[in-house]
């Protein structure tokens, strides 16, 4: 319905419409005119920024492209996807921004890897590359080698890692990071407090930023999946899913019925063993030692048990175009489903015991509130949107694989703090050991891939998604020549929540700080990419 | 609180035996490429082509196998999926670290460094503190890192402790490829360790450059910036693995034989 009424009044800017994922649009439209027509989407068909990113035009390089995904209203309407042309002398065009806060981290993307400019967008620089680092290199540009000749560090006096983000009388920052607790991700936070009370952290990412977007340019599909499971190793199924079904959409490629049971069931794995983790981390935070230590053992178990089904403790090595590489025999079958009863026995004994411990639910309720309408504006995703009241999961809103064959329900919470976040994973868990069981008694017969080679059409472009734990995660594929990838463009779950992030800190006590950043279970890795 | 104590009581002693006895529960590691006895042709080179990151070389030396450089392996088993000779098979290897002998960093020399290196080493034989730095690794390997405090490894036992601080470590454990961002924590946190001081890259990243290579957001790979001791190859390392490399920084445990 909504998108009718966009053809009507956008009619004379849609130049061409065509499919790039099954229920995707994509339409052109004027540099000038797009940040009219995303507002548009917003505001008349409940449209919801999933992603902005640029692109060097195939058939002509050196010109720029925009584009801006949409996930319109849950189950009313697929994605639409805006794009538009940038002048090629001057690359600028009116920024997204500064009517749909959403966009704010893709806009500081698109300028620091492309060079092109979102006029309006209120900081610019700083954002990727460190102050005087790599300033004004557009790596992503075609006619930038991938390649970085600087000189080695030298041991420079420290240098002010931050700007003073809030400033007066009795305000004091504490710097964090990126080196800092015992065994942690490298980010950076500022957090500015007065006494007791937080005011504001500023977490700085892009400290782990690899490059893989750049890496995976020139290279075949199958070789890009080994990139796409490592953007996050905990999450490297629900990456490559999405990257395969970009590249199957994209070459037609015909994937069997098993391998999209198979899939399912591989990619519930990782949701769960993420949850148990995100809980016992949780618990870890708060300082509940046996609770941590059950967590631990509980999720050491379903790691083993990965490894035992596809020999590989992270699932890494599953998907690739066409399919899956590891097929379960009835042996197999048989193991998951016997560690799986006797994991979820265990999962909802511990469970059952961390909401009856006082001194653990003080700590989580009513902290990190992170409001509906907040989460919504800042396109939230995952547990840390669902917690906050956005109703929104790729498994139920766009089926993929086998889930439209299995009955699951997608659990939402309205109090967005950190014990919501909990209780939204503790019942996604739940869901998933549901998925697992209805799924595996039908998983269809036949071969686990296609071996077909997939050919990718020089210019063509596809998108793929898949519902990480972490929550969805969107990958863009443009071919190039010889079946080669021109571009890829990767979406992770982590960078939109860790615009949401400060939002959750925002006058919450010192202490509180560790137990809301593991109850958003964030991951700098797949952030930074 | 009493019932926690009931649970951590009831749950029993889950902690493994290993290096004792060895670890024989399957599942504590995955399976990685090895090679089996035989002789393949030497016109096949499938193997060599569909290596991801240049792990898998034949040389003009020897004609027989081909050869598996672990430190640089992403443990994807394409290798052995596409050997028609089936000389590359999957085997249950896991103790995989080798020493590089980069120990002392200012001393030149081969033997000089080797003899530094093993000074080093037993130095901190009975006990080791371990200053952990990510340096771009993908997550899988600091989940690793992390489980070695869970109670299935429990790192304590065998007198391993993760620190805080550079100033109290004795041991820098590096995972991820060394991104140019991190480049200037990296080294700030070597300097400030007080020497002797091991130099310990665990994971594909670390060890041989990482799936992405050097490119512009990575632009020196580790052993061009520390001298580097020990070599814990894997994508990622298990903790079993880790724990194998972390007893030969300290001369407890004897080198890797899978040559």
């Amino acid at each position: 319905m909504g998108l009718d009424r966009f053809s009507e009044i956008l009619g004379a800017k849609l130049a061409g419409k065509s499919a790039v994922a099954p229920d995707h649009r994509v339409a052109e439209v004027k540099a000038s005119d797009l940040a009219d027509a995303c507002v548009w989407l917003k505001d008349h068909c409940a449209a919801f920024l999933l992603d902005a990113f640029a692109l060097e035009d195939y058939s002509q390089p050196g010109n720029y492209r925009v584009y801006y995904t949409f996930d319109l209203n849950a189950g009313r309407g697929g994605f639409i996807t805006l794009w538009a042309r940038t002048d090629a002398q001057q690359p600028v065009y009116p920024a997204v921004s500064p009517h749909i806060h959403a966009a704010d981290w893709f806009e500081r993307e698109i300028f620091e890897l492309f060079g092109v400019r979102p006029a309006g967008h209120p900081m610019l620089g700083g954002f990727i590359f460190r102050e005087g680092g790599e300033q004004g290199l557009f790596p992503l540009r075609k006619n930038r080698p991938n390649e970085n000749t600087s000189r080695l560090p030298e041991n420079r006096s420290a240098a002010k890692t931050s700007a003073g983000i809030v400033e007066g009388e009795g305000v004091f920052e504490m710097p964090l990071g990126p080196v800092y607790s015992g065994v942690a991700e490298a980010v950076h936070f500022t957090l500015s407090s007065i006494g007791e009370e937080t005011l504001w952290v500023s977490p700085r990412l892009f400290y782990k930023h690899r490059g893989f977007e750049k890496a995976a340019e020139n290279l075949s599909p199958e070789q890009v999946v080994l990139l796409a499971e490592r953007i996050s190793g905990a999450t490297g199924v629900a990456e490559s899913l999405a990257f395969c079904q970009a590249v199957e959409h994209l070459s037609g490629l015909e994937i069997p019925e098993r391998a999209l049971y198979l899939r399912t069931v591989f990619a519930e794995l990782e949701r769960i063993y993420n949850h148990v983790g995100s809980i016992a981390d949780l618990c870890e935070s708060t300082s509940l030692a046996v609770g941590t230590a059950q967590g631990y053992i509980l999720k050491e178990k379903l790691l083993r048990l990965n490894a035992r089904l596809t020999g590989h403790r992270y699932l890494m090595g599953v998907n690739c175009p066409g399919g899956v590489r590891v097929d379960l025999d009835r042996e197999k079958i048989g193991l998951l489903r016997e560690t799986l009863k006797e994991a979820g026995r265990d999962f909802q004994a511990w469970l059952k015991m961390l909401l009856a411990t006082d001194s653990f639910l003080d700590r989580l309720e009513g902290v990190g509130v992170v409001a509906p309408a907040t989460a919504g504006d800042l396109s939230a995703t995952g547990p840390v949107g669902r917690a906050s009241g956005v109703d929104r999961d790729f498994r139920r809103d766009h089926p993929y694989a086998a889930y439209s064959r299995a009955q699951f329900a997608v659990p939402v919470c309205t109090e967005g703090d950190c014990l919501a976040r909990m209780k939204v994973r503790q019942a996604e868990v739940e869901q998933s050991l549901a998925i697992i069981e209805q799924l595996l008694p039908e998983l269809p017969a036949g071969a686990p891939a296609n071996n077909a080679r997939p050919e990718l059409p020089a210019g063509g472009s596809a998108c793929g998604y898949s519902e990480g734990p972490r929550g969805g995660t969107l990958h863009w594929v443009f071919a190039g020549e010889d079946g080669l990838l021109w571009r890829w463009r990767v979406r992770p779950p982590s960078l939109v929540n860790w615009h949401a992030y400060p939002v959750g800190t925002e006058g919450c006590a010192f202490q509180d700080f560790p137990i809301i950043l593991a109850s958003f279970g964030l991951s700098p890795a797949e952030c930074d990419r | 609180m009493a019932n926690w104590v009931w649970k951590g009581l009831a749950a029993g002693v889950v902690t493994t035996r290993y290096p004792f006895r060895r670890e024989d529960l399957p599942g504590a590691f995955g399976a990685a490429p090895v090679i089996v006895e035989g002789i393949c042709s030497s016109s096949c080179n499938k193997c060599v082509e569909i290596c991801f990151s240049g792990a898998v070389k034949k040389t003009s030396g020897c004609p027989g196998a081909p050869v598996i450089d672990y430190g640089k392996c992403l443990f994807c088993l394409r290798c052995a999926e596409v050997c028609p000779e089936k000389i590359i098979g999957l085997g249950n290897l896991f103790e995989l670290a080798c020493l590089r002998n980069g120990g002392g960093g200012e001393v030149t020399g081969e033997a000089g460094k080797a003899r530094k290196a093993a000074a080093a080493r037993r130095l901190f034989r009975r006990s080791l503190h371990i200053r952990h730095v990510d340096a771009g690794s993908c997550e899988a390997c600091l989940a690793e890192i992390h489980a070695l405090s869970n109670p299935y490894y429990d790192l304590h036992r065998l007198g391993f402790f993760f620190v805080n601080s550079p100033r109290h470590a004795d041991a820098l454990l590096i995972s991820g490829p060394v991104t140019k961002n991190m480049e200037e924590a990296l080294l700030k946190t070597y300097r400030a360790m007080p020497a002797p001081r091991l130099v310990i890259a665990a994971g594909a990243c670390a060890a041989g450059g990482g799936p992405a290579g050097t490119n512009y957001a990575c632009a020196h790979r580790l052993d061009a910036l520390l001298p580097v001791d020990l070599v814990i190859p894997g994508c990622p390392p298990g903790p079993l693995t880790l724990l194998h490399g972390l007893l030969l920084a300290v001369g407890r445990a004897p080198e890797a034989n899978y040559r």
